[in-house]
């Protein structure tokens, strides 16, 4: 059986109440109390329904029972005995009140529907918020990160800076110490130099008077020694290697200043010929000992007639190193071997 | 049937006195026992009790359980046209007891649903107040 709306439940409704009301009217038993209550009470039951608010669960529910007081209250008068009426009545009116409870209920029903779609649109708004108050903040997040890493990378420069200019300024520090220690070292190393120097010097000028000294020492031992020689071509006179300049074909100054016995020696014999003869040690090219020696000798006539002798009476000769008087193997030998002998020939 | 056995084995041995009595008792036997509307009131009280009408509905409750008591009472003394009476009136108490029990949890459920909307209500207002 198709539930009609609400309208029309009314009307019907209404037109059983008219019905029910005439025939009670008819009836020779007169009013009829619990009929004309339970009416009431059915009409003002269904006066306040709204059956488009009922909920889905007991959509089905009320219908039901609003047919079921309808079909009582339409048999109502086919109920004869007094008992069955009031049993009639007694449940017409619980009905009604089930009724008015069930449709109570559809509505609370349908009410929590619409609070639980409320609910879901309140629960999808906080979610919202909160998404747009988590996005807020963390776009505050990013926002101060990207100020603090500016910051720190600002920080970082100026310490970069800082640092820079403080290893500048060590590195030019440490680049002038570099230099005067440098410079110290070179002062040093010239003062050592220097003194080094100074102490060569010192020990070539000990060396060369030492020297010096042997030289003359040696030659006013050789003057001291000086002897006429008796060979068999005469007398001679042997002038030693320190009577020259060391390697030259020259008289030393030395030398020069010592031939006074050289002078005697000829002054005894005037009138014999005298031969100058030079002498070298082996060691170089002969043609050159030779020369050296012949120079020697030339050295010696000439000074021999700056010092007023005859030179006429003056020959010269070199003989390089052809006659040693004694081995060129050692130095002291070869000294000996380098000689001007002076030779008057026939001088007995 | 037992009983109506034992009135055939009576009725076939001395059945005069049985006519006597079914005339006796005629005007006593015209309601029939309300096993049906007991057994309907049974189930209604039943699932009142499952949907909590002892708590929810105790007034209709306590209605529906003394009219099953009375009712029950009345069919063990063979009181039948009072038994189908009482039970449909049990019957009838106990579907309201459940409709009103269910009726206040609804009632109940929608007044807890409301107070929780409005408390979410406030507090998106709150959040939304503090966005802007």
């Amino acid at each position: 059986m198709a539930f009609s709306p609400q309208t029309n439940r009314l009307s019907r409704k209404a037109a059983i109440l008219t019905l029910c009301l005439s025939l009670s009217a008819c009836a020779t038993t007169g009013r009829d109390l619990d009929f004309e209550r339970l009416s009431s009470q059915w009409l003002d039951a269904g006066s306040g329904t709204e059956t488009n608010a009922m909920g889905q669960t007991d959509r089905a529910l009320a219908p039901l029972l609003a047919a079921d007081v309808d079909n009582a209250l339409v048999r109502w008068k086919e109920v004869k005995t007094t008992a069955e009426r009031e049993q009639l009545a007694y449940i017409v009116e619980r009905k009604i009140s089930i009724f008015q409870a069930s449709v109570a209920l559809a509505k609370d029903q349908s009410r929590l529907q619409a609070l639980q779609l409320e609910k879901r649109d309140l629960e999808l708004a906080a979610a919202r918020l909160q998404a747009e108050a988590a996005q807020r903040e963390a776009e505050q997040l990013r926002f101060q990160n990207i100020l603090q890493a500016e910051s720190a990378e600002r920080a970082l420069n100026d310490a970069r800076a800082l640092a820079q200019a403080q290893s500048d300024a060590a590195e030019i520090e440490s680049l002038r110490q570099e230099q005067l220690t440098q410079l110290a070292l070179k002062e040093a190393s010239i003062a050592r130099e220097l003194a080094a120097a100074q102490a060569r010097e010192t020990k070539l000028a000990q060396a060369e008077a030492a020297l010096r000294g042997d030289q003359v020492e040696s030659l006013e031992r050789q003057v001291a020694g000086l002897r006429e020689q008796t060979t068999a071509r005469g007398k001679s006179l042997i002038l030693g290697d320190a009577f020259f300049a060391s390697n030259q074909g020259t008289l030393s100054n030395a030398g020069k200043v010592n031939l006074q016995p050289a002078i005697k020696f000829l002054a005894r014999y005037p009138n014999l010929p005298v031969s100058i003869e030079g002498h070298s040690d082996s060691r170089g090219a002969a043609a050159a000992n030779q020369k050296i020696s012949q120079k020697r000798a030339e050295s010696v006539r000439e000074t021999l007639i700056k010092l007023a002798v005859d030179g006429a009476r003056l020959k010269v000769v070199g003989l390089g190193e052809a006659q040693p008087i004694t081995s060129n193997d050692t130095d002291s030998g070869r000294a000996k071997n380098r000689r001007v002998e002076i030779v008057i020939e026939g001088a007995k | 049937m037992q009983h109506l056995r034992s009135n055939l084995q009576r009725f076939a041995y001395s059945w005069p006195p049985v006519i006597g009595a079914i005339l006796l008792f005629a005007g006593c036997a015209t309601a029939p026992r309300p096993s049906s509307e007991l057994a309907k009131a049974a189930l209604a009280i039943e699932q009142a009790r499952t949907a909590s009408a002892e708590r929810d509905a105790p007034l209709e409750w306590r209605f529906a359980l003394t009219a099953m008591t009375a009712a029950t009472e009345a069919d063990q003394s063979g009181k039948y046209d009072a038994a189908k009476q009482l039970s449909e009136r049990a019957e009838i108490h106990a579907e309201l007891a459940r409709v009103k029990a269910r009726a206040a949890q609804a009632r109940s459920d929608v007044q807890a649903r409301e107070a929780e909307n409005q408390q979410l209500r406030e507090q998106v207002q709150e959040a939304s107040r503090k966005t802007r």
